[in-house]
């Protein structure tokens, strides 16, 4: 096919044939010094410019443009200082197995056993059914571990971990359940990109780690389950395969090792108008708190008694000092800044 | 010479942009591409408003004017979305 000045035009409006369409990519890949003047035929704006700045500086740094964007678009990490959220895979289909949906619940079993509990993976599977925790995608990621929770053992999610966080668990003797991208465990650095670039990220298959060696920087992973099999792959690629779910980590333990990891949220950015919604629910959230208080007993006194039940702060939430404002503030905004991280959006209906 | 297949990629990236739906979206990445920062962009994006006689107002009524803030916004949000619509032409 032959491609002319229309034809590009045309491709750069979106109004092409699907073969037109894989021409025209065709032509590009083959002659990306192209690529530029596409950009500029996409911009019906091309005409609004800086007046301070000379075109000709701008348009020689359009290949690096490009790179730098491409990158930040395809690790989901910013290249810029410009706010970015990584969305946690928190739903139903992460820790989908790409063989069946069985592996985080074949971990968790395989975790429980080595702390002394005497549990089979078709036993755990049935529990898991019978609760709702088991999904036909797999497993939630929120949902590993629940299972041992009823058991007595002391477990711990968190996301954005490292691989120090894996070292320090292990070394207390907790048994470390990970979620990853199973194909990023044989992929090149690059390939595992190209992966996440094409499909995303796929946190699809829960593991044990068993070991991490420092020395050779290598982590070795066990694929419970009746064809149990370990595998040991470098720490840069065991990053990749991990990145695709946050890096989470599920711990299970025998004694309480609790310390306290929220998720970093600095990185949410809020827009102007959710500060009402953080003030509406600031508010809201002391009114919940007073009506409980009230409701069990309690009342206004100047300064806190639990023997009589009086708390200063049981006033409308207007009187509250800055302080305290300032505490139901912060809980508001984290939690719409969690919300968001959870890949929800929040949007008025009217706008 | 970078290898084909990020060539290939490359050009898909450009076709999503010229996918976004959202019109501001649009106009931020490519003059990202073009080398402006987000301040210069915003400054930008306020001429793109008066050329087009678009005027915004915010929950409080008050005229928005775009700011470096506002464009990180919509660049961070046009990157889910190419990642999405890439996902989606692949």
């Amino acid at each position: 096919m032959e491609i002319t000045d229309n034809l590009l035009a045309a491709y750069a409006e979106g109004k092409v044939t699907d073969t037109e369409r894989m021409a025209v990519r065709q032509y590009l890949t083959d002659h990306p010094e192209q690529l530029e003047s596409m950009m500029i035929m996409m911009d019906e704006d091309f005409d609004i410019q800086s007046e301070d700045r000379d075109p000709v500086t701008a348009s020689l740094s359009f290949v690096e443009e490009m790179d730098s964007f491409m990158k930040e678009v395809d690790s989901g990490e910013p290249a810029t200082d410009a706010p970015t959220i990584g969305i946690l895979p928190l739903m139903s289909k992460a820790a989908r197995n790409v063989v069946d949906n069985l592996c985080a619940i074949r971990s968790e079993a395989y975790a429980l056993r080595a702390l002394g509990i005497v549990v089979s993976d078709q036993e755990l599977e049935t529990e898991a059914k019978a609760q709702g925790l088991l999904k036909t995608d797999g497993m939630p990621l929120h949902s590993i571990g629940l299972l041992s929770e009823k058991r007595g053992i002391f477990t711990a999610r968190r996301f954005g971990c490292s691989i120090d966080d894996i070292i320090g668990a292990i070394s207390k003797g907790e048994m470390v359940i990970v979620v990853l991208d199973k194909a990023e465990l044989t992929q090149s650095p690059e390939e595992a990109r190209n992966n996440d670039l094409q499909h995303g990220a796929t946190p699809n298959h829960a593991v044990i780690v068993e070991s991490v060696d420092l020395e050779r920087r290598t982590i070795t992973v066990l694929d419970p389950g009746p064809a149990a099999s370990s595998q040991t792959c470098s720490s840069d690629i065991f990053q990749n395969a991990w990145d695709d779910s946050s890096r989470y980590l599920v711990t299970l333990s025998n004694r309480n090792n609790y310390e306290p990891h929220p998720l970093q949220l600095d990185d949410v950015p809020i827009e102007p108008e959710l500060m009402e919604l953080r003030e509406a629910i600031a508010e809201n959230a002391h009114e919940v708190w007073a009506r409980t208080r009230k409701d069990e007993g309690w009342s206004y006194g100047p300064e806190r008694d639990d023997a009589r039940k009086l708390h200063p702060d049981m006033l409308p939430y207007s009187l509250l000092p800055e302080s305290e404002k300032e505490y139901d503030r912060l809980m508001a905004l984290n939690t719409i800044r969690l919300v968001k991280k959870l890949g929800w959006e929040l949007v008025k209906p009217n706008k | 010479m970078e290898d084909y297949e990020r060539r290939q990629l490359k050009v898909l990236l450009l076709e999503a942009v010229g996918q976004l739906d959202d019109p501001d979206q649009k106009f931020v990445i490519l003059k990202r591409l073009q080398g402006y920062d987000s301040r210069e962009i915003a400054l930008l994006l306020q001429k793109r408003w008066e050329k087009h006689g678009i005027r915004k107002f915010n929950n409080r009524h008050e005229e928005v004017v775009p700011d470096a803030a506002y464009v990180d916004v919509r660049t961070q949000r046009a990157k889910e979305n190419l990642r999405k619509i890439i996902a989606g032409i692949k």
